[in-house]
């Protein structure tokens, strides 16, 4: 997806919301698509497209420069799928791991579960299909599907290639806003030992961990 | 406050309002009762406002004790409720006692059941007490969770009834979905003379089976999608989209069900039949 069409959704939904249209509850998004959720008693469509016929598109209010370096464990304990793909994808484990923690992914927008990240950016070597059947997937999953890559951020049936784990807590209902990443972040890898991540994991569990070591501001 | 505790959930039992609303952009389905007209009768038999939390079961209904006197109603789907063993009538509201228990049944129609209670207090998160895993403590209501609400200190319960039946239908209202057109004509007009057959079903969605599985189905990018859109999975089924559903989704959106559809797809089960009418919005 192109930036262009990313800045465009983004100030989109930001007109929608400054302009507070009666009746429209709520508007979401995903790669080139809106969504927009009414109260059928208090508008209905007619009144709506010809709002969005005359809407003055804003420049979005969400143009976060963060950039998330979040730590992730390759090794073999989180990454059950990495020799199969190593296998399917003619390539070292390590190349894998080298291609997917050097760059840097943007957030489209949040689907699939709550405080899933849709990542545009995955190295086209990487691109495999998604498994036949469905499996259980471990919360933190670091995983590949199809063109995709993102983390499940709880556990849940998916049929992504899982090559790592990610000790971080990015979404929690009780906080606002109840997700880390918001959509124009951007997300980079960054491979932790065995030993590293279950510190991390255990600072996180007491609630000591300094999420200020992982966000740069570009 | 009152409390009533669960003896027994039933097969799955869940509290549920109208649902979340406005957290959509962070991947939290809408969730709330899937049969949203019944759940909001139940409310109002018993005085709430049409928003307040019900008891949600689906196919079995649980077994509730109750510790002090409350105000009940139990609408939707018919599985027989009885009050100490005497049966109860459905759309009216009752006055159960301190120390009586609710119960269920078999199951004579419908297939979610809603039980409103006066005054029933639940914690919200993100502004609805919808049961969701991993949004609310708990998923779904389990053997020996406990409920307030306000007691109810009226003898009588008066005999404010609807008549409210759940009516089987055998057909449900579907507009036109976003990717309608990639579809082949013939194969659409083929699936909307055909009866279909209900297959799996949970509060994400219900499967859909037509007699012949549709052959081409167009891959598209991962889209927005809301309760009631029906998708076309690669098997060839139909996915009808429920309220547990997530947000966005990867295959192509052919219908979208009516509200009032939604509601009465809530109440059907795995092998009964249904079809589909199609009508074209005017805009």
């Amino acid at each position: 997806m192109s930036d262009s069409t990313f800045t465009e959704i983004q100030g989109f939904l930001t007109s929608i919301e400054q302009d507070s249209i009666n009746g429209v509850l709520t508007s979401y998004a995903a790669y080139h698509e809106i969504a927009v959720i009414f109260d059928p008693e208090k508008t209905n469509h007619g009144i709506l497209i010809e709002y969005f016929k005359s809407v003055q598109i804003s420049s979005p209010k969400i143009v976060y420069s963060k950039l998330w370096v979040v730590p992730v464990c390759y090794e073999a304990n989180y990454a059950p799928d990495l020799p199969n793909l190593s296998d399917q994808l003619g390539m070292s484990t390590d190349e894998i791991i080298h291609k997917h923690s050097q760059q840097e992914y943007k957030v489209h927008f949040l689907g699939f579960l709550p405080g899933f990240m849709y990542l545009g950016g995955l190295d086209e070597a990487l691109h495999i299909p998604r498994k036949n059947k469905p499996q259980l997937t471990p919360q933190g999953s670091v995983a590949i599907g199809g063109a995709q890559t993102g983390i499940y951020p709880q556990e849940s049936p998916g049929g992504w290639h899982v090559i790592g784990n990610c000790p971080l807590k990015f979404f929690d209902p009780l906080e606002d806003p109840p997700c880390l990443f918001q959509p124009g972040d951007h997300v980079k890898f960054n491979p932790v030992s065995y030993q590293e991540y279950k510190v991390m994991a255990l600072e996180i569990k007491l609630d000591v961990f300094d999420y200020g070591q992982i966000v740069r501001n570009g | 406050m009152g409390k009533c505790h669960i003896i027994h959930p039933g097969f799955f039992s869940s509290l549920q309002d109208l649902g979340r609303m406005g957290y959509q952009k962070f991947g939290i389905p809408q969730s709330g009762a899937m049969d949203q007209r019944s759940a909001i009768l139940a409310n109002l038999l018993v005085h709430n406002h049409t928003y307040a939390p019900v008891l949600e079961a689906t196919q079995i209904g649980p077994k509730i004790y109750f510790q002090e006197q409350a105000m009940i109603a139990i609408t939707g789907a018919d599985m027989t409720p009885s009050i100490d063993g005497t049966r109860i009538s459905m759309n009216q509201r009752h006055v159960i006692k301190p120390g009586q228990t609710l119960s269920y049944g078999r199951l004579k129609s419908g297939y979610r059941c809603y039980i409103g209670i006066h005054g029933l207090s639940c914690d919200t998160v993100l502004g609805s007490c919808s049961q969701y895993p991993g949004i609310t403590t708990k998923s779904r209501l389990q053997k020996g969770d406990e409920l307030s609400f306000e007691t109810w200190s009226f003898p009588h319960s008066g005999t404010s009834k609807v008549r409210f039946k759940h009516e089987a239908v055998n057909s449900l209202t579907v507009f036109p979905g976003s990717e309608l057109d990639l579809f082949e004509q013939l194969e659409i007009d083929d699936l909307l003379s055909s009866e279909l057959l209900i297959r799996e079903n949970d509060r994400m969605g219900y499967q859909i089976e037509p007699p012949k599985a549709l052959r081409t189905i167009p891959s598209i990018l991962t889209v927005p999608v809301v309760p009631g859109t029906i998708q076309l999975t690669p098997s060839g089924r139909l996915m009808a989209l429920m309220r547990d559903a997530q947000v966005t989704g990867g295959y192509p959106r052919i219908f979208q069900l009516s509200e009032a559809s939604i509601n009465q797809l809530a109440q059907m089960r795995t092998g009964e039949q249904v079809r589909l009418k199609l009508q074209k919005l005017h805009l």
